[in-house]
């Protein structure tokens, strides 16, 4: 569960941000402009950068994974999502935004 | 002109003046400058087929290859080598001074990189398309690429794949290949026609022998030709060959792993990089058997087709 202020933080991926996707593999590339650095990321990681191209609370992030996923049991979902989003950050790949 | 054109008087002559002696090596060109007779006797015959350019031209390296001028002159002489007007190898004997030449050409080379995309792999090409073999010191990189070209690959390089940027051709820079330790047997026993130069032993990587380029090689110099096929070969001893698809993805970070200068392209090198694999299959390869490694890079270049 997140506290409610973590719940309010809107989060949003850094711009430009360059991905390689090839049609046969399940993992991408992502270029980080800012670091110069390259990383390899699976589906997930690759879909939640996509919808952070907008501010987003981890609320709306997780309603939106439940529908691209057509998950029934949301539990295994979102224990997930927050550490990875910690990581997304850590690698400096998003940020909290102020909007 | 080419360099065969000059005897080793006139050669000496040139490389003794001012201007110096000018190659056109393909994508780039360098000014030499040397009074070492025996050093430049072989730099003819390893460059024999490259193109002279006039004693104007413009340059990118100037390379000047000199004479330690200290006590050991008389007993054990020794080469010093200056780059662009650094210094950044420590003296040779002069009996290795073809050795000092080739690793500051190299050195050169790496540092010259800002526009292109610049690999450490052997290239070869076939109608117009090319095998890129990525690897780093020890694969066997160079002794296949070696066989590879004396079985109708043509061969562009065996140290430094130069994608050109605005258009993702691989430009060919064919010098001689340092074969190294077994490999200069093994090559002299496949094709005895070949030119293979003296022996240095001793070296960090061993005995080291180069292979002149072959003739047509040279003769294409300024023909380009396109990514198709990038397989990352790995000699293990006494290993089946085997060869298996790789993920486009891990392609991509084992390519990157092996170019001189992605960080410095930053997000062109990201997207250059990603054209480059799209536009290649991919492949892990292990062999100990040349043979064997020809006929499976046969195989599946004529599948790829």
């Amino acid at each position: 569960m997140l506290d409610s202020v973590s719940a309010k933080i809107k989060w949003q991926c850094i711009k430009p941000l360059s991905a390689y996707k090839p049609e046969s593999d399940e993992e991408s590339l992502i270029f980080n402009p800012q670091s110069g650095e390259t990383h390899l990321i699976n589906f997930l990681a690759c879909d939640i950068l996509e919808f952070l191209q907008q501010p987003k609370t981890i609320g709306s992030l997780a309603a939106y994974l439940y529908d691209l996923y057509q998950v029934e049991n949301t539990s295994d979902l979102d224990a997930q999502l927050m550490p990875l989003i910690e990581q997304l950050h850590d690698l400096g790949l998003i940020y909290a935004s102020s909007e | 002109m080419k360099v065969a054109d000059f005897s080793v008087k006139q050669l000496s002559a040139s490389a003794n003046c001012q201007a110096g002696f000018r190659v056109d090596l393909g994508p780039f060109a360098f000014r030499l400058r040397s009074r070492q007779t025996k050093f430049l006797t072989l730099f003819r015959d390893f460059y024999a087929e490259f193109p002279v350019l006039q004693a104007d031209a413009l340059v990118d390296f100037y390379i000047d290859l000199a004479p330690l001028d200290n006590h050991r002159r008389w007993i054990k002489p020794q080469v010093m080598i200056k780059l662009n007007g650094e210094q950044p190898f420590q003296p040779f004997a002069a009996s290795y001074a073809m050795l000092l030449f080739e690793w500051g050409l190299n050195w050169c080379i790496a540092r010259h990189a800002e526009q292109n995309l610049m690999l450490h792999a052997a290239v070869l090409e076939r109608q117009g398309k090319a095998l890129i073999l990525p690897a780093p010191p020890g694969s066997g990189k160079s002794t296949l690429c070696a066989a590879l070209a004396q079985s109708g690959w043509r061969f562009l390089s065996d140290e430094f794949c130069i994608i050109r940027a605005k258009d993702r051709q691989i430009l060919p820079i064919p010098r001689p290949t340092p074969l190294k330790n077994q490999s200069i047997e093994i090559i002299k026993n496949l094709e005895p026609s070949v030119f293979i130069g003296p022996s240095f032993p001793n070296t960090r990587k061993g005995t080291i022998a180069h292979l002149r380029a072959p003739e047509a090689s040279i003769a294409k110099l300024k023909n380009t030709a396109s990514p198709a096929w990038i397989v990352f070969p790995s000699y293990q001893a006494q290993a089946k060959v085997k060869v298996q698809p790789i993920k486009k993805c891990h392609a991509f970070m084992k390519l990157a792993t092996n170019s001189f200068n992605y960080q410095i392209q930053a997000e062109e090198g990201f997207k250059l990089i990603g054209d480059i694999i799209d536009r290649s299959a991919c492949y892990n390869m292990s062999y100990s058997n040349l043979g064997e490694a020809i006929a499976q890079i046969e195989m599946l270049t004529h599948v790829n087709q």
